[in-house]
Protein backbone atom coordinates (compact mmCIF):
# COMPACT_ATOMS: atom_id res chain seq x y z
CA UNK A 1 0.00 0.00 0.00
CA UNK A 2 1.19 3.53 -0.76
CA UNK A 3 3.05 4.92 2.24
CA UNK A 4 2.36 8.58 1.39
CA UNK A 5 -1.36 8.49 0.76
CA UNK A 6 -4.00 5.79 0.85
CA UNK A 7 -7.64 6.71 0.48
CA UNK A 8 -8.63 3.81 2.74
CA UNK A 9 -6.36 4.95 5.58
CA UNK A 10 -7.42 8.56 5.09
CA UNK A 11 -11.09 7.57 5.38
CA UNK A 12 -10.34 5.60 8.55
CA UNK A 13 -8.59 8.64 9.98
CA UNK A 14 -11.46 11.00 9.13
CA UNK A 15 -14.03 8.63 10.66
CA UNK A 16 -11.87 8.10 13.76
CA UNK A 17 -11.48 11.85 14.26
CA UNK A 18 -15.22 12.30 13.99
CA UNK A 19 -15.95 9.46 16.43
CA UNK A 20 -13.58 10.92 19.00
CA UNK A 21 -14.69 14.54 18.65
CA UNK A 22 -18.36 14.46 17.70
CA UNK A 23 -19.51 15.39 21.21
CA UNK A 24 -17.25 18.44 21.38
CA UNK A 25 -18.25 19.43 17.86
CA UNK A 26 -21.94 19.07 18.75
CA UNK A 27 -21.46 21.31 21.78
CA UNK A 28 -19.49 23.82 19.70
CA UNK A 29 -22.31 24.03 17.15
CA UNK A 30 -24.84 24.58 19.95
CA UNK A 31 -22.61 27.30 21.42
CA UNK A 32 -22.36 28.97 18.01
CA UNK A 33 -26.13 28.88 17.61
CA UNK A 34 -26.46 30.46 21.06
CA UNK A 35 -23.97 33.22 20.29
CA UNK A 36 -25.70 34.04 16.99
CA UNK A 37 -29.16 34.17 18.59
CA UNK A 38 -27.92 36.41 21.42
CA UNK A 39 -26.08 38.67 18.98
CA UNK A 40 -29.15 39.14 16.71
CA UNK A 41 -31.56 39.48 19.63
CA UNK A 42 -29.42 42.20 21.19
CA UNK A 43 -29.37 44.02 17.90
CA UNK A 44 -33.14 43.80 17.61
CA UNK A 45 -33.51 45.19 21.11
CA UNK A 46 -30.87 47.91 20.87
CA UNK A 47 -30.64 49.01 17.23
CA UNK A 48 -32.75 51.98 16.25
CA UNK A 49 -33.32 50.78 12.76
CA UNK A 50 -32.63 47.82 10.48
CA UNK A 51 -31.33 45.38 13.14
CA UNK A 52 -30.97 42.65 10.54
CA UNK A 53 -29.54 44.73 7.73
CA UNK A 54 -27.13 43.26 5.20
CA UNK A 55 -24.27 44.97 7.02
CA UNK A 56 -25.21 43.40 10.34
CA UNK A 57 -25.51 39.94 8.79
CA UNK A 58 -22.24 40.23 6.93
CA UNK A 59 -20.38 41.76 9.89
CA UNK A 60 -21.60 39.02 12.21
CA UNK A 61 -20.68 36.31 9.71
CA UNK A 62 -17.18 37.64 9.07
CA UNK A 63 -16.37 38.43 12.71
CA UNK A 64 -17.41 34.99 13.94
CA UNK A 65 -15.85 33.24 10.94
CA UNK A 66 -12.46 34.73 11.77
CA UNK A 67 -12.73 34.34 15.55
CA UNK A 68 -14.19 30.83 15.64
CA UNK A 69 -12.22 29.59 12.63
CA UNK A 70 -8.87 30.71 13.99
CA UNK A 71 -9.65 29.40 17.47
CA UNK A 72 -10.65 25.99 16.07
CA UNK A 73 -7.49 25.81 13.95
CA UNK A 74 -5.38 26.77 16.97
CA UNK A 75 -6.76 23.77 18.86
CA UNK A 76 -6.44 21.11 16.16
CA UNK A 77 -2.86 20.02 16.85
CA UNK A 78 -2.77 21.32 20.42
CA UNK A 79 -2.64 17.70 21.65
CA UNK A 80 0.98 17.70 20.51
CA UNK A 81 1.75 19.75 23.61
CA UNK A 82 0.90 16.71 25.73
CA UNK A 83 3.20 13.71 25.64
CA UNK A 84 0.35 11.23 26.14
CA UNK A 85 -1.99 12.73 23.55
CA UNK A 86 0.83 13.52 21.15
CA UNK A 87 2.09 9.93 21.23
CA UNK A 88 -1.43 8.67 20.67
CA UNK A 89 -1.80 10.89 17.61
CA UNK A 90 1.60 10.33 16.04
CA UNK A 91 1.56 6.55 16.46
CA UNK A 92 -1.73 5.97 14.65
CA UNK A 93 -0.71 3.93 11.59
CA UNK A 94 -1.43 6.57 8.96
CA UNK A 95 1.00 8.74 7.05
CA UNK A 96 1.89 12.27 8.16
CA UNK A 97 0.34 13.55 4.94
CA UNK A 98 -2.95 11.78 5.69
CA UNK A 99 -2.99 13.26 9.20
CA UNK A 100 -2.23 16.70 7.82
CA UNK A 101 -4.87 16.38 5.10
CA UNK A 102 -7.40 15.32 7.73
CA UNK A 103 -6.63 18.54 9.63
CA UNK A 104 -7.31 20.62 6.49
CA UNK A 105 -10.52 18.72 5.79
CA UNK A 106 -11.87 19.51 9.25
CA UNK A 107 -10.49 22.99 9.94
CA UNK A 108 -10.89 24.43 6.46
CA UNK A 109 -13.47 22.63 4.34
CA UNK A 110 -15.90 21.14 6.86
CA UNK A 111 -15.56 24.16 9.14
CA UNK A 112 -16.61 26.61 6.39
CA UNK A 113 -19.50 24.39 5.31
CA UNK A 114 -20.84 23.76 8.82
CA UNK A 115 -20.24 27.33 10.00
CA UNK A 116 -22.04 28.82 6.99
CA UNK A 117 -24.92 26.33 7.27
CA UNK A 118 -25.38 27.10 10.99
CA UNK A 119 -25.12 30.83 10.34
CA UNK A 120 -27.82 30.73 7.66
CA UNK A 121 -30.10 28.47 9.69
CA UNK A 122 -30.04 30.95 12.60
CA UNK A 123 -30.03 33.96 10.30
CA UNK A 124 -33.18 32.85 8.47
CA UNK A 125 -35.00 32.23 11.76
CA UNK A 126 -33.90 35.50 13.34
CA UNK A 127 -34.73 37.38 10.17
CA UNK A 128 -38.23 35.94 10.18
CA UNK A 129 -38.57 36.92 13.84
CA UNK A 130 -37.23 40.41 13.17
CA UNK A 131 -39.58 40.96 10.25
CA UNK A 132 -42.49 39.64 12.29
CA UNK A 133 -41.79 42.03 15.16
CA UNK A 134 -40.35 45.06 13.40
CA UNK A 135 -41.61 44.57 9.87
CA UNK A 136 -44.37 47.12 10.25
CA UNK A 137 -42.02 49.69 11.74
CA UNK A 138 -41.56 52.37 9.11
CA UNK A 139 -37.92 52.98 10.11
CA UNK A 140 -36.84 49.40 10.32
CA UNK A 141 -38.42 48.07 7.18
CA UNK A 142 -38.32 44.41 6.13
CA UNK A 143 -34.88 42.87 5.98
CA UNK A 144 -33.91 40.18 3.53
CA UNK A 145 -31.39 37.39 3.62
CA UNK A 146 -27.98 38.77 2.76
CA UNK A 147 -25.52 36.87 0.64
CA UNK A 148 -22.49 36.70 2.91
CA UNK A 149 -20.51 35.24 0.08
CA UNK A 150 -20.46 38.71 -1.51
CA UNK A 151 -18.28 40.94 0.56
CA UNK A 152 -15.84 43.73 0.02
CA UNK A 153 -13.53 45.02 2.67
CA UNK A 154 -10.03 46.35 3.07
CA UNK A 155 -8.25 45.77 -0.24
CA UNK A 156 -10.41 42.78 -1.15
CA UNK A 157 -12.91 44.80 -3.13
CA UNK A 158 -14.83 42.19 -4.95
CA UNK A 159 -18.17 40.57 -5.06
CA UNK A 160 -16.57 37.17 -4.96
CA UNK A 161 -16.53 35.30 -1.68
CA UNK A 162 -13.43 33.50 -2.79
CA UNK A 163 -11.44 36.67 -2.08
CA UNK A 164 -12.21 37.00 1.59
CA UNK A 165 -12.28 33.24 2.05
CA UNK A 166 -8.71 33.15 0.80
CA UNK A 167 -7.84 35.94 3.22
CA UNK A 168 -9.47 33.87 5.97
CA UNK A 169 -7.48 30.77 4.96
CA UNK A 170 -4.29 32.82 5.22
CA UNK A 171 -5.00 33.97 8.76
CA UNK A 172 -6.32 30.55 9.76
CA UNK A 173 -3.28 28.72 8.38
CA UNK A 174 -1.10 30.72 10.78
CA UNK A 175 -3.23 29.41 13.67
CA UNK A 176 -3.00 25.83 12.41
CA UNK A 177 0.78 26.17 12.37
CA UNK A 178 0.64 27.77 15.84
CA UNK A 179 -1.31 24.78 17.16
CA UNK A 180 1.66 22.54 16.43
CA UNK A 181 4.45 25.08 16.88
CA UNK A 182 3.57 26.15 20.41
CA UNK A 183 3.48 23.79 23.35
CA UNK A 184 0.66 25.61 25.15
CA UNK A 185 -1.53 28.77 24.99
CA UNK A 186 -1.67 28.18 21.24
CA UNK A 187 -4.31 30.80 20.43
CA UNK A 188 -2.81 33.68 22.41
CA UNK A 189 0.73 32.95 21.29
CA UNK A 190 -0.35 32.80 17.64
CA UNK A 191 -2.27 36.08 17.96
CA UNK A 192 0.86 37.68 19.40
CA UNK A 193 3.05 36.16 16.69
CA UNK A 194 0.74 37.39 13.92
CA UNK A 195 0.86 40.90 15.41
CA UNK A 196 4.64 40.80 15.78
CA UNK A 197 5.12 39.59 12.19
CA UNK A 198 2.62 42.20 10.97
CA UNK A 199 4.40 44.95 12.88
CA UNK A 200 7.81 43.87 11.57
CA UNK A 201 6.46 43.77 8.01
CA UNK A 202 5.01 47.26 8.41
CA UNK A 203 8.28 48.55 9.91
CA UNK A 204 10.37 47.08 7.11
CA UNK A 205 8.13 48.63 4.44
CA UNK A 206 8.23 51.96 6.30
CA UNK A 207 12.03 51.90 6.66
CA UNK A 208 12.47 51.12 2.98
CA UNK A 209 9.81 53.57 1.76
CA UNK A 210 10.68 56.71 3.76
CA UNK A 211 14.23 57.28 2.43
CA UNK A 212 12.99 56.67 -1.12
CA UNK A 213 10.14 59.21 -0.91
CA UNK A 214 11.16 61.78 1.72
CA UNK A 215 8.59 64.37 0.64
CA UNK A 216 5.60 62.07 0.94
CA UNK A 217 3.61 63.15 4.01
CA UNK A 218 1.58 60.00 4.32
CA UNK A 219 2.92 57.34 6.66
CA UNK A 220 3.12 54.79 3.88
CA UNK A 221 1.71 55.14 0.39
CA UNK A 222 1.84 51.80 -1.35
CA UNK A 223 2.11 51.83 -5.16
CA UNK A 224 -0.68 50.01 -6.99
CA UNK A 225 1.55 47.21 -8.22
CA UNK A 226 2.81 46.57 -4.66
CA UNK A 227 -0.77 46.52 -3.40
CA UNK A 228 -1.73 44.01 -6.08
CA UNK A 229 1.31 41.86 -5.34
CA UNK A 230 0.50 42.02 -1.62
CA UNK A 231 -3.07 40.97 -2.28
CA UNK A 232 -1.94 38.03 -4.39
CA UNK A 233 0.53 37.10 -1.68
CA UNK A 234 -2.11 37.16 1.05
CA UNK A 235 -4.61 35.25 -1.06
CA UNK A 236 -2.55 32.60 -2.79
CA UNK A 237 0.95 32.29 -1.36
CA UNK A 238 0.94 32.63 2.42
CA UNK A 239 -1.70 29.99 3.24
CA UNK A 240 -0.14 27.19 1.12
CA UNK A 241 3.29 28.13 2.48
CA UNK A 242 2.09 27.92 6.07
CA UNK A 243 0.32 24.63 5.33
CA UNK A 244 3.57 23.22 3.98
CA UNK A 245 5.33 24.44 7.13
CA UNK A 246 2.63 22.78 9.24
CA UNK A 247 3.13 19.51 7.35
CA UNK A 248 6.88 19.58 7.96
CA UNK A 249 6.42 20.59 11.60
CA UNK A 250 4.18 17.56 12.03
CA UNK A 251 6.73 15.38 10.25
CA UNK A 252 9.52 16.57 12.55
CA UNK A 253 7.42 16.62 15.73
CA UNK A 254 8.94 14.82 18.70
CA UNK A 255 7.03 14.00 21.87
CA UNK B 1 14.80 -7.09 14.28
CA UNK B 2 15.86 -3.96 16.19
CA UNK B 3 19.37 -2.62 15.81
CA UNK B 4 20.55 0.41 17.72
CA UNK B 5 23.96 1.82 16.86
CA UNK B 6 25.74 4.54 18.79
CA UNK B 7 22.46 6.19 19.70
CA UNK B 8 22.62 9.51 21.54
CA UNK B 9 19.87 11.85 22.57
CA UNK B 10 19.77 14.98 24.73
CA UNK B 11 16.96 17.10 26.13
CA UNK B 12 18.22 20.65 25.74
CA UNK B 13 21.70 20.25 27.25
CA UNK B 14 21.04 17.23 29.43
CA UNK B 15 22.28 13.96 27.93
CA UNK B 16 19.62 11.24 28.14
CA UNK B 17 21.07 8.49 25.95
CA UNK B 18 24.78 8.30 25.20
CA UNK B 19 26.33 6.05 22.56
CA UNK B 20 23.93 3.16 23.05
CA UNK B 21 24.53 -0.06 21.10
CA UNK B 22 21.85 -2.73 21.43
CA UNK B 23 20.19 -5.47 19.44
CA UNK B 24 16.80 -6.99 20.07
CA UNK B 25 15.76 -10.15 18.25
CA UNK B 26 12.36 -11.65 17.52
CA UNK B 27 11.08 -14.41 19.79
CA UNK B 28 12.31 -12.81 23.02
CA UNK B 29 11.01 -10.73 25.89
CA UNK B 30 13.53 -8.10 26.96
CA UNK B 31 13.53 -6.38 30.31
CA UNK B 32 14.79 -2.83 30.33
CA UNK B 33 15.60 -1.99 33.91
CA UNK B 34 16.82 1.15 35.56
CA UNK B 35 15.96 3.88 37.99
CA UNK B 36 13.54 6.69 37.13
CA UNK B 37 14.95 9.19 34.66
CA UNK B 38 17.78 6.99 33.41
CA UNK B 39 16.65 7.00 29.78
CA UNK B 40 14.47 3.86 29.53
CA UNK B 41 11.39 5.70 28.29
CA UNK B 42 13.46 7.82 25.90
CA UNK B 43 14.93 4.65 24.43
CA UNK B 44 11.47 3.14 23.90
CA UNK B 45 10.16 6.39 22.40
CA UNK B 46 13.16 6.50 20.07
CA UNK B 47 12.47 2.93 18.92
CA UNK B 48 8.80 3.86 18.39
CA UNK B 49 9.71 6.88 16.26
CA UNK B 50 8.57 9.57 18.67
CA UNK B 51 12.09 10.90 19.18
CA UNK B 52 14.67 11.59 16.49
CA UNK B 53 18.16 10.29 17.22
CA UNK B 54 20.58 13.19 17.48
CA UNK B 55 23.39 10.86 16.51
CA UNK B 56 23.62 7.18 15.71
CA UNK B 57 20.87 5.13 14.13
CA UNK B 58 17.92 2.87 14.87
CA UNK B 59 16.61 0.24 12.51
CA UNK B 60 13.38 -1.64 13.24
CA UNK B 61 12.59 -4.38 10.74
CA UNK B 62 14.62 -2.41 8.22
CA UNK B 63 12.68 0.82 8.83
CA UNK B 64 13.93 4.06 10.33
CA UNK B 65 11.32 4.65 13.06
CA UNK B 66 11.28 8.45 12.91
CA UNK B 67 9.99 8.33 9.32
CA UNK B 68 6.81 7.00 10.95
CA UNK B 69 5.66 5.16 7.82
CA UNK B 70 2.25 3.48 8.16
CA UNK B 71 3.76 0.07 7.33
CA UNK B 72 6.13 0.51 10.30
CA UNK B 73 3.48 1.85 12.68
CA UNK B 74 0.97 -0.91 11.98
CA UNK B 75 3.53 -3.50 13.05
CA UNK B 76 4.76 -1.70 16.15
CA UNK B 77 2.84 -0.82 19.28
CA UNK B 78 4.09 1.39 22.07
CA UNK B 79 2.27 1.35 25.38
CA UNK B 80 3.59 4.52 27.01
CA UNK B 81 3.63 5.07 30.76
CA UNK B 82 1.60 8.25 30.28
CA UNK B 83 -1.11 7.23 27.86
CA UNK B 84 -4.28 8.74 26.49
CA UNK B 85 -7.53 7.04 25.61
CA UNK B 86 -10.35 9.06 24.02
CA UNK B 87 -13.63 9.66 25.80
CA UNK B 88 -15.69 7.17 23.78
CA UNK B 89 -17.40 3.82 24.49
CA UNK B 90 -15.01 0.88 24.50
CA UNK B 91 -16.88 -0.68 21.56
CA UNK B 92 -16.29 2.46 19.51
CA UNK B 93 -12.64 2.51 20.49
CA UNK B 94 -12.21 -0.91 18.93
CA UNK B 95 -14.41 -0.06 15.96
CA UNK B 96 -12.37 3.01 15.01
CA UNK B 97 -8.85 2.05 16.12
CA UNK B 98 -8.55 -1.64 15.28
CA UNK B 99 -8.84 -1.23 11.45
CA UNK B 100 -5.49 0.55 11.41
CA UNK B 101 -3.79 -2.69 12.49
CA UNK B 102 -4.02 -5.45 9.86
CA UNK B 103 -3.18 -8.15 12.41
CA UNK B 104 -5.78 -7.06 14.96
CA UNK B 105 -7.82 -9.93 16.40
CA UNK B 106 -11.08 -8.85 18.01
CA UNK B 107 -11.71 -12.23 19.68
CA UNK B 108 -8.28 -12.09 21.21
CA UNK B 109 -9.00 -8.58 22.52
CA UNK B 110 -12.30 -9.71 24.08
CA UNK B 111 -10.61 -12.71 25.69
CA UNK B 112 -7.96 -10.46 27.21
CA UNK B 113 -10.65 -8.17 28.60
CA UNK B 114 -12.41 -11.17 30.13
CA UNK B 115 -9.12 -12.31 31.68
CA UNK B 116 -8.66 -8.84 33.17
CA UNK B 117 -12.33 -8.76 34.27
CA UNK B 118 -13.03 -5.55 32.36
CA UNK B 119 -16.56 -5.02 31.07
CA UNK B 120 -16.69 -4.18 27.38
CA UNK B 121 -19.97 -2.24 27.75
CA UNK B 122 -18.54 0.89 29.24
CA UNK B 123 -17.07 4.25 28.31
CA UNK B 124 -13.34 4.67 28.58
CA UNK B 125 -13.73 7.92 30.49
CA UNK B 126 -15.62 6.14 33.28
CA UNK B 127 -12.76 3.72 33.86
CA UNK B 128 -10.10 3.94 36.53
CA UNK B 129 -6.44 4.29 35.54
CA UNK B 130 -5.87 0.58 36.17
CA UNK B 131 -8.86 -0.43 34.03
CA UNK B 132 -7.71 1.83 31.19
CA UNK B 133 -4.30 0.23 31.41
CA UNK B 134 -5.86 -3.21 31.13
CA UNK B 135 -7.74 -2.08 28.01
CA UNK B 136 -4.53 -0.75 26.51
CA UNK B 137 -2.60 -3.94 27.33
CA UNK B 138 -5.41 -6.00 25.78
CA UNK B 139 -5.41 -3.80 22.70
CA UNK B 140 -1.62 -3.87 22.39
CA UNK B 141 -1.53 -7.67 22.51
CA UNK B 142 -4.47 -8.01 20.11
CA UNK B 143 -2.77 -5.87 17.44
CA UNK B 144 -0.32 -8.76 16.98
CA UNK B 145 2.30 -6.16 16.17
CA UNK B 146 5.72 -7.66 15.63
CA UNK B 147 7.33 -5.14 17.96
CA UNK B 148 5.68 -4.51 21.29
CA UNK B 149 7.13 -1.81 23.51
CA UNK B 150 5.75 -1.45 27.02
CA UNK B 151 6.77 1.32 29.38
CA UNK B 152 6.01 0.48 33.03
CA UNK B 153 3.08 -1.77 32.05
CA UNK B 154 2.40 -2.99 35.58
CA UNK B 155 2.12 0.48 37.14
CA UNK B 156 -1.41 0.87 38.44
CA UNK B 157 -2.28 -2.83 38.17
CA UNK B 158 -3.44 -4.75 41.23
CA UNK B 159 -1.70 -7.98 42.29
CA UNK B 160 -4.10 -10.31 40.46
CA UNK B 161 -3.94 -8.21 37.30
CA UNK B 162 -0.14 -8.28 37.38
CA UNK B 163 -0.31 -12.06 37.49
CA UNK B 164 -2.78 -12.04 34.59
CA UNK B 165 -0.53 -9.66 32.66
CA UNK B 166 2.44 -12.00 32.99
CA UNK B 167 0.28 -14.92 31.82
CA UNK B 168 -1.08 -13.08 28.78
CA UNK B 169 2.33 -11.80 27.80
CA UNK B 170 3.86 -15.27 28.01
CA UNK B 171 1.07 -16.54 25.75
CA UNK B 172 1.53 -13.67 23.32
CA UNK B 173 5.18 -14.34 22.63
CA UNK B 174 5.94 -16.14 19.40
CA UNK B 175 8.98 -16.54 17.18
CA UNK B 176 8.17 -13.44 15.11
CA UNK B 177 7.50 -11.11 17.98
CA UNK B 178 9.87 -8.97 19.98
CA UNK B 179 8.65 -7.59 23.29
CA UNK B 180 10.58 -4.96 25.23
CA UNK B 181 9.38 -4.05 28.68
CA UNK B 182 10.76 -1.11 30.59
CA UNK B 183 10.20 -1.04 34.31
CA UNK B 184 11.64 -0.14 37.66
CA UNK B 185 9.35 -2.71 39.30
CA UNK B 186 11.72 -5.55 38.51
CA UNK B 187 9.79 -8.18 40.48
CA UNK B 188 6.93 -7.92 38.01
CA UNK B 189 9.06 -9.27 35.18
CA UNK B 190 10.34 -12.36 36.92
CA UNK B 191 9.92 -15.57 34.93
CA UNK B 192 8.91 -13.49 31.93
CA UNK B 193 12.00 -11.97 30.37
CA UNK B 194 14.87 -13.79 28.74
CA UNK B 195 17.33 -10.92 28.56
CA UNK B 196 18.08 -8.16 31.05
CA UNK B 197 19.32 -4.74 29.98
CA UNK B 198 20.06 -2.24 32.70
CA UNK B 199 20.40 1.41 31.75
CA UNK B 200 21.92 4.03 33.99
CA UNK B 201 22.39 7.67 33.06
CA UNK B 202 21.84 6.91 29.40
CA UNK B 203 24.44 4.14 29.19
CA UNK B 204 24.19 0.37 29.18
CA UNK B 205 25.22 -0.87 32.59
CA UNK B 206 24.48 -4.54 32.00
CA UNK B 207 23.09 -6.56 29.11
CA UNK B 208 22.91 -10.35 29.45
CA UNK B 209 20.66 -13.33 28.74
CA UNK B 210 18.91 -14.94 31.71
CA UNK B 211 20.64 -18.27 30.96
CA UNK B 212 24.03 -16.61 31.10
CA UNK B 213 23.16 -14.80 34.32
CA UNK B 214 22.08 -17.96 36.17
CA UNK B 215 25.13 -19.76 34.82
CA UNK B 216 27.50 -17.16 36.25
CA UNK B 217 25.68 -15.86 39.30
CA UNK B 218 24.07 -17.57 42.22
CA UNK B 219 21.10 -16.19 44.18
CA UNK B 220 20.72 -17.92 47.53
CA UNK B 221 20.46 -17.65 51.28
CA UNK B 222 23.92 -17.39 52.84
CA UNK B 223 24.90 -20.39 54.90
CA UNK B 224 28.29 -19.20 56.11
CA UNK B 225 29.94 -15.89 56.81
CA UNK B 226 32.28 -16.42 53.89
CA UNK B 227 29.22 -16.51 51.59
CA UNK B 228 28.42 -12.99 52.74
CA UNK B 229 32.04 -11.90 52.52
CA UNK B 230 32.44 -13.04 48.92
CA UNK B 231 29.01 -11.83 47.80
CA UNK B 232 28.56 -9.10 45.19
CA UNK B 233 25.51 -8.08 47.16
CA UNK B 234 23.85 -9.20 50.38
CA UNK B 235 20.59 -8.31 52.00
CA UNK B 236 19.23 -9.37 55.35
CA UNK B 237 15.60 -10.38 55.63
CA UNK B 238 13.47 -12.47 57.98
CA UNK B 239 14.42 -15.59 56.03
CA UNK B 240 18.11 -14.88 56.58
CA UNK B 241 20.78 -13.13 54.54
CA UNK B 242 20.28 -13.49 50.81
CA UNK B 243 23.35 -13.07 48.65
CA UNK B 244 24.39 -12.74 45.04
CA UNK B 245 27.64 -14.63 44.57
CA UNK B 246 29.66 -15.97 41.67
CA UNK B 247 28.25 -19.37 40.65
CA UNK B 248 31.31 -21.46 41.41
CA UNK B 249 29.71 -24.88 41.69
CA UNK B 250 27.83 -24.53 38.41
CA UNK B 251 24.44 -25.27 39.91
CA UNK B 252 21.78 -22.91 38.56
CA UNK B 253 19.68 -21.04 41.12
CA UNK B 254 16.43 -19.17 40.64
CA UNK B 255 17.09 -15.67 39.32
CA UNK B 256 16.01 -12.89 41.64
CA UNK B 257 15.78 -9.84 39.39
CA UNK B 258 15.62 -7.39 42.25
CA UNK B 259 18.77 -8.76 43.84
CA UNK B 260 20.51 -8.82 40.47
CA UNK B 261 19.56 -5.21 39.87
CA UNK B 262 20.81 -4.10 43.29
CA UNK B 263 24.02 -6.12 42.86
CA UNK B 264 24.75 -4.46 39.53
CA UNK B 265 23.99 -0.98 40.81
CA UNK B 266 26.26 -1.45 43.86
CA UNK B 267 29.00 -3.65 42.40
CA UNK B 268 28.99 -3.07 38.69
CA UNK B 269 32.70 -3.44 37.92
CA UNK B 270 33.16 -6.82 39.61
CA UNK B 271 30.07 -8.27 37.95
CA UNK B 272 31.13 -6.93 34.55
CA UNK B 273 34.54 -8.56 35.02
CA UNK B 274 32.87 -11.86 35.88
CA UNK B 275 30.83 -11.80 32.65
CA UNK B 276 33.82 -10.78 30.56
CA UNK B 277 35.93 -13.64 31.89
Amino acid sequence: MNQFFSFNRFTLLVVKHWAENKRQYGLAVLALIGVLIVRFLFNMLLADEAPMSAGVQLGTYLFLLFVVGTFYASQYFSDMGSRAKGSNFLLVPASIFEKFLCSLLYTVILFIVVFTAVFYAVNILMLALSNEILGTDEHAGRATISNVMKASFFMFRSNLAIHYLFCFFTIQSAFLLGSIGFKNHHYLKTVLSVFVVGFLLFSIIYLIYKPLFPGDRSLISIPVWVEQAFRLLVMYVIAPSLWIMTYYSLKQKQV
Amino acid sequence: MIRIQDLSFRYKKKPVLEGLNLEFAAGHVYGLLGQNGTGKSSLLRSIAGLLKPQSGSISVNGFRPFERLPVFLENMFLMPEEFFLPDIPLQDFIKYHAPFYPGFNTDQFRNHLVAFEVSSDTTLQNMSYGQKKKVLISFALATNAKVLLMDEPTNGLDIMSKKQFRKLLAEALDEERCIIISTHQVKDLENLIDRVTIIDEGRILFDQNIDEITKRLSFQVAYTESDVATAFYSETSLAGTVVVTPNIIGEESKLDLELLYKAIITNRDKITQLFQA
